[in-house]
């Protein structure tokens, strides 16, 4: 069974209306990893707002566990990551945890905090406040509070684009370690095609705005994977083919 | 930081041995220019009286500080709830602040006496404004990446004020006590001016009439004080409470 259902998607924005998306086709099953790679503009992170009920289509059809968006969300079961980690700089990284659970709770057992919080390493760090942390440090802790509400639905928009390619790497390998362990479908954006073939089982590729659906890309490649190895060396070489093809420029690496 | 203020002494202790020797030099009346040395001895003699009105004058600002900032920051935060309300309520709230206050002031003697009532409403009007403003768009700041992380939980209106908008606003608001602070107590000096039984106004007024400058000085003296401790205050509140910005 499809985890997310989207069928003819399109989205416009302002007066006169200035398209985003259009006529996107796309599924995701469920316990799967599906990265959005597209250049700036291209509209992947309003797909994901569309698939996590922030913003509604202009015309489509959008079924997430067979059910609208908008009602996913009232219940809580999207677990929401942007690029900047939005944590709270008026609470300490153990509060801004908690505040996760304590908001709209839903009648589901939740992990404890202090238990999220050695997952991502900082275990250590709980009493501090967000503005005494690294950035790397931060997405921790964004990711640990997106794991707090138990959500069976991720959906991570360019989460590690403002971090270091060290960081991003020690980030993305946790990252598939928890996600391994607690079977939750994700969705994540990216600009960056070796990290998308890196963590995902599908890449799909979106044309210049108004973004449309150009290809996707299945990755079957054993996990952790070998970025150095000819079989990531041709997908990435693939990927590219199909997003210069239409025309995406060097915005895209 | 030493330095800093070795500086800031060095140039008032300056200023006011100019003031003292030009006052000196010229033979200037104490009636038109009192020195620094009369003024203190004004200060010095008129202790028993300024202490107590000083207390007042503070007291009736602090009230009418109280009152008008949470008059501004209520009206800010149902504007915040209700925007459709903004248009009406801000246009009568620039009316308020349009209205010059030395206007109103007499009118309000007249009609709530000569207490502190009409000095604490005058205070509350000069105030309110900078609050509502602040911290309305200080409710207005939340980051919209977490605004985003809010809807995405589906956190209910209540629950989103008290946990982002609130804490937004902290650092709006305490930027508009800063002005109002000192405000307020030029409001309450401005309402004892017209018409009150005591307080630093009052004392400035009667010092005034006698053209007794140094006692008026004096008076101006404990005001600025008032004024920059105030002002202070605000700070050392704000860095304790507003730890992260």
């Amino acid at each position: 069974m499809s985890a997310i259902e989207l069928v003819d998607v399109s989205k416009t924005y302002g007066s006169p209306p200035v398209p985003a998306l259009t006529d996107i086709e796309l599924s995701a099953p469920q316990g799967s990893f599906t990265a959005v790679v597209g250049a700036s503009g291209s509209g992947k992170s309003t797909l994901l707002r569309i698939i996590g009920g922030l913003t509604t289509p202009t015309r489509g059809t959008v079924r997430v566990f067979g059910r609208a968006p908008e009602e996913l969300r009232v219940a809580k079961e999207v677990g929401w990551m942007a690029q900047r980690p939005a944590l709270l700089p008026w609470r300490t990284v153990r509060d801004n945890i908690s505040i996760a659970q304590t908001i709209n709770p839903q009648p589901r057992p939740l992990p404890d905090p202090a238990h999220l919080l050695d997952l991502v390493g900082l275990s250590r760090t709980g009493d501090a406040y967000p503005g005494q942390l690294s950035g790397g440090q931060q997405q921790r802790v964004a990711l640990a509070r997106t794991l707090a509400i138990g959500a069976p639905l991720w959906l991570m928009d360019e989460p590690f684009a403002a971090l270091d390619e060290l960081t991003r790497e020690t980030l993305a390998g946790d990252l598939l370690t928890i996600w391994r362990e607690v079977d939750t479908t994700v969705v994540w954006v990216t600009h960056h095609i070796p990290e998308a073939i890196e963590l995902s089982d599908r890449v799909v590729l979106l044309t210049p705005g108004p973004g449309s659906v150009a290809a996707v890309i299945d990755v079957d490649l054993p996990r952790p994977r070998d970025v150095t190895s000819a079989a990531f060396q041709d997908l990435v070489r693939a990927a590219r083919s199909v997003l210069r093809d239409v025309r995406l420029p060097q915005a895209v690496t | 930081m030493k330095r800093g203020w070795a500086l800031g002494s060095a140039v008032v202790l300056g200023t006011l041995l100019a003031w003292e020797m030009g006052v000196w030099l010229s033979g200037v009346e104490v009636y038109l220019v009192p020195a620094p040395s009369d003024i203190l001895r004004a200060l010095v003699d008129g202790v028993d009286s300024l202490a107590p009105a000083a207390g007042i004058t503070l007291g009736e600002a602090i009230l009418g500080l109280a009152l008008g900032g949470a008059l501004g920051l209520g009206i800010a935060a149902v504007i915040t709830f209700w925007s459709q309300l903004e248009q009406g309520v801000m246009s009568l709230a620039l009316l308020i602040k349009s209205t010059p206050v030395i206007a109103i002031a007499p009118i309000l003697t007249i009609w709530l006496g000569r207490g502190p009532g009409p000095k604490v409403v005058v205070t509350a009007l000069l105030t309110f404004f900078p609050v509502l403003i602040n911290s309305l768009e200080g409710f207005r700041s939340v980051d919209p990446a977490i605004a985003d992380w809010f809807r995405s939980v589906n956190a209910s209106p209540r629950q989103y004020f008290a946990q982002a908008r609130w804490p937004s606003a902290r650092p709006f608001l305490f930027a508009a006590l800063k002005v109002a602070g000192p405000l307020a107590l030029i409001g309450a000096v401005v309402a004892e001016w017209v018409g009150a039984s005591s307080g630093l106004g009052r004392e400035m007024w009667l010092a005034y009439n006698n053209l007794n400058m140094p006692s008026l000085f004096a008076a101006v003296v404990i005001l600025s004080l008032l004024s920059a401790a105030v002002y202070y205050l605000v700070v050392v509140t704000e860095r304790r409470t507003v730890h992260w910005n």
